[in-house]
């Protein structure tokens, strides 16, 4: 489940400032587990609405998700939109999409990744206790 | 096809020598009060005249599904008039996992009950779900006891069912055991020339160490075909190697470790990394430092460690972190509620210094068991394929972690379909 508490509103203003100068957001995102990664995303996604008025020029954002294999819903894209054009913000962690696998069993990846955040997304066996 | 014996030599002294003086050592009582909760359901009649199994809980959910179809399993005999090994052809036919090259095939301890365990589900013919001692006396056989020996055999198989065992272990306890008298060299498999020394000569086949002047019984029955887990697709995972890269200087001992951990996983782990496709990286330097091997999921890639001297328990831990990145397995709260209770039980203490070795996710009270899983999982490869436990932290953990493993081993046989 996603923790609301997980994010604070500093860094949803610091990840709406990366959004608006065309800074991509995947170093900070891929650094949490997907489901608050999510909900950041989907925070800065509202407040980037919230602050866009009709007709407005600001940048809109776009988040995109797909499900894994047991049906958790995963961050996959964060689409920037202006005038000119959009551009992509967000990747999943390591070569996720990049494998040539279905979606669900890529997002089974990042679910796996997101289990060993603290070590880099790795799990590792060590020959002998570490101490 | 491995050389690893079906489970460490002294656990099965152990267990042998507690039959013999009656079940009531320490060791032997641990393991009866961890029973599965699948074994559970096995259970004998009042009067001691019959097992009872449910194929279910055998097979899981998939038994009814399975006892629909007509596959070949080892048990499989074509015909129901014939000693239980009475060619040379009935190596290939218990052979479930062949090897690449056939001299090296050898047919293990598994093989051998799940093959034992087939006929006995086989002659259930009344279709009760029980071995009735009458069923039992029947088809006693075709493994060469005479009736005597089949009624005591009988009688020591209900007490250890009383006691938790599931019906493959008493057939790998009372009869398997009587064929393995064949394993000259002490492999924990015959090989075809041990295999042939249990062929029958002129007549009956008998076991090695179970000879009886009595004529072989031959049913005339084969109604009620029953399922194996070995119906479903087993594999020895040689359609993997394609994932492996093996980087310079990797030792051909290791490589061979890599791939017998891919053939003694259970098959729904080896069928996690064809789903998952995974580099699997056998090098002489591991970029993580004091690593023996590391799953790293999000570049889709196992990275074992070369000369580790475990590298094929490495490896199997990691294939077991693989099928949980494909099945969720730890998330499920069966997993969450068997470690919680090990650790209400003192798993912690019970582990010593093991303890300082669990690091990965998830946290169960405050414990990560991420390892805890995957060292289980090593633990419970020998009842499949063979043993992988090259420096005994997977039988430490299994004893510390008792509901665990037999939690992972219900999940495991519920998922073979």
């Amino acid at each position: 489940m996603t923790n609301q508490a997980a994010f604070s509103d500093k860094q949803v203003d610091t990840m709406v400032e990366k959004v608006k100068q065309f800074q991509p957001l995947s170093e900070e995102l891929n650094a949490i587990p997907y489901q608050d990664r999510l909900a950041l995303a989907r925070a800065v996604e509202t407040k980037i609405a919230q602050e866009r008025a009709p007709g407005d020029s600001l940048p809109a954002l776009v988040v995109s998700t797909g499900t894994d294999s047991r049906g958790h819903e995963h961050l996959t894209n964060a689409q920037y939109t202006t005038p000119k054009g959009t551009a992509d913000l967000y990747d999943l962690p390591g070569t996720i999409e990049k494998q040539p696998l279905k979606q669900e069993f890529k997002l089974d990846l990042d679910g796996a990744h997101s289990k060993h955040i603290k070590t880099g997304g790795k799990e590792i066996l060590y020959p002998k206790a570490q101490n | 096809m491995t050389l690893e014996s079906h489970e460490k030599p002294e656990v099965l002294m152990k267990r042998d020598s507690s039959l013999l003086v009656g079940l009531n050592d320490q060791d032997t009582k641990s393991f009866f009060d961890n029973q599965r909760k699948v074994d559970s359901s096995l259970t004998v009649s009042a009067d001691n005249q019959t097992l009872v199994f449910d194929t279910k809980s055998l097979y899981g959910d998939s038994a009814n599904h399975l006892a629909l179809s007509s596959g070949k399993g080892p048990g499989d005999r074509g015909t129901a008039t014939t000693p239980f090994i009475a060619s040379a052809a009935d190596f290939d036919r218990l052979n479930v996992n062949k090897s690449m090259d056939p001299k090296n095939d050898v047919v293990t301890r598994s093989e051998l009950t799940q093959g034992i365990l087939h006929e006995l589900i086989q002659c259930n013919t009344n279709g009760n779900d029980r071995v009735d001692r009458d069923e039992w006396l029947k088809i006693s056989g075709k493994f060469g006891y005479d009736d005597k020996t089949a009624n005591h055999l009988y009688d020591l198989g209900t007490r250890l069912d009383k006691k938790g065992y599931s019906l493959s272990e008493i057939a790998d306890r009372l009869i398997t055991k009587d064929y393995m008298a064949a394993d000259l060299n002490n492999t924990g498999s015959l090989d075809r020339n041990e295999f042939s020394s249990l062929l029958p000569k002129d007549n009956p086949q008998q076991p090695p160490n179970k000879g009886t002047d009595q004529p072989i019984y031959v049913p005339n029955d084969n109604t009620n075909p029953q399922p194996t887990p070995s119906d479903t697709r087993v594999t020895d995972g040689s359609d993997i190697y394609n994932q492996l890269r093996i980087d310079s200087g990797v030792s051909q001992a290791d490589i061979t470790q890599v791939k017998s951990a891919l053939k003694n996983v259970p098959e729904p782990v080896r069928q996690a990394l064809r789903d998952l496709k995974p580099e699997i990286i056998i090098t002489p330097n591991v970029p993580v430092k004091g690593a023996a091997a590391y799953w790293d999921a999000a570049n889709n890639q196992i990275v074992i460690g070369a000369g580790s001297g475990m590298v094929q328990e490495a490896s199997s831990h990691e294939f077991w972190h693989v099928a949980d990145t494909r099945y969720g397995i730890t998330d499920e709260p069966g997993f969450k509620q068997a470690a919680a209770l090990d650790l209400q039980n003192g798993a912690l203490n019970k582990i010593g210094g093991l303890k300082s070795i669990l690091v990965d996710d998830p946290i169960v009270n405050g414990t990560p068991v991420g390892d805890v899983f995957a060292e289980v999982g090593v633990s419970i490869d020998r009842y499949y394929g063979g043993n992988n436990d090259q420096t005994g932290i997977a039988a430490a953990m299994s004893r510390g972690f008792s509901n665990t493993e037999n939690w992972l081993r219900q999940w495991t046989q519920a998922h073979m379909a």
